[in-house]
């Protein structure tokens, strides 16, 4: 599920992929799952069951001395949980294990969505409705990471680095059961 | 005013709005368009289930949507305002770990749902190009 706008960048990276790459724009399953940064993986098992809830998770080792998360281990849970149905967190922590998103993380959400359809009239409005976004949410990435390059600014660039900075102080926020 | 709501999930819609001291008084079918909820004598209604709403053929778009637990936003100007996803939705995930439903569009967009994969274990993975 790409939280992204640029579908043509999403295809560019999912040469070869096999399962469904789906486009979410409009950032609907940061609301639905609380999700406030990428990669998050959520497990869901054959009756629509969340086995194991929101994971900050990386597919491969690319980015590995950034953030010191090999991803080996969390595909082994993965294995495991395929073969033999196991979940590696006991069951009843898992309810309640993602911490709701606030009225403003929700009004983020309203106005990152208003900005980005803005946007895709050309309404010089959307400006406004980013920035009172990011103000609501600075450390959440969804918002003020995802609105970067909607408005000419390198989401790859000096002023990343400093947000994950800003982040990384604030106790690294995040919704979900984070790192393994 | 024509008013585009943008609604969690689904297309945009387009509704007949007249929007006053923070108020955005929409009809019977503007608040069955942005919602899916029935406006009735009885209220606000889903199905049989009612929400007691004294109304005389018009609503609060913003404050019937808090009483279905979705948050607002109105930028009048630009004639925009977005519902939230529902409040309780989230809370299937987070507390009963009900997945919870969603469609959207695949790279050529197809709408695929995640109740087209029930009866397989799924990962769902989100991820961005930024």
């Amino acid at each position: 599920m790409a939280i992204d706008e640029d579908t043509e960048k999403i295809r560019e990276g999912a040469v070869g992929i096999t399962y469904p790459v789906l486009m979410d724009r409009d950032h609907l399953l940061c609301e639905l799952y609380a999700i406030s940064n990428v990669p998050t993986v959520i497990w869901i098992d054959e009756n629509s069951r969340i086995a194991r809830p929101n994971s900050v998770a990386f597919g491969n080792d690319m980015f590995v001395e950034f953030h010191n998360q090999p991803s080996e281990p969390f595909k082994d849970k993965i294995r495991d949980w395929v073969h033999t149905g196991k979940v590696d967190i006991p069951a009843d922590q898992l309810p309640g294990a993602v911490e709701d998103l606030s009225d403003d993380e929700v009004d983020a959400r309203l106005h990152f969505r208003v900005a980005a359809h803005l946007r895709r009239e050309g309404s010089g409005a959307a400006a406004t409705h980013f920035s009172k976004a990011e103000e609501l949410a600075a450390l959440d990435f969804t918002i003020s990471r995802a609105a970067m390059p909607l408005t000419e600014r390198d989401p790859f660039g000096e002023e990343f680095f400093a947000l994950y900075e800003k982040w990384a102080e604030a106790g690294s926020p995040f919704h979900g059961l984070g790192r393994l | 005013m024509d008013l585009t709501v943008l609604v969690p999930g689904s297309e945009a819609v387009v509704v007949d709005a007249s929007i006053a001291d923070g108020q955005v008084l929409v009809g019977a079918d503007g608040v069955e368009a942005a919602t899916g909820m029935t406006l009735t004598r009885e209220g606000l209604c889903e199905g049989a289930v009612c929400t007691v709403y004294a109304n005389d053929g018009e609503v609060d778009l913003a404050e019937a949507g808090l009483r279905l637990g979705q948050r607002s936003i109105l930028d009048a100007e630009a004639a925009v305002m977005a519902l939230a996803v529902p409040q309780r939705s989230r809370a299937s995930a987070i507390d009963d770990l009900i997945a919870p439903g969603f469609t959207l569009p695949d790279l050529d967009g197809n709408d695929r749902s995640l109740e087209e994969f029930r009866g397989r274990k799924q990962l769902l993975v989100a991820f961005a190009s930024w």
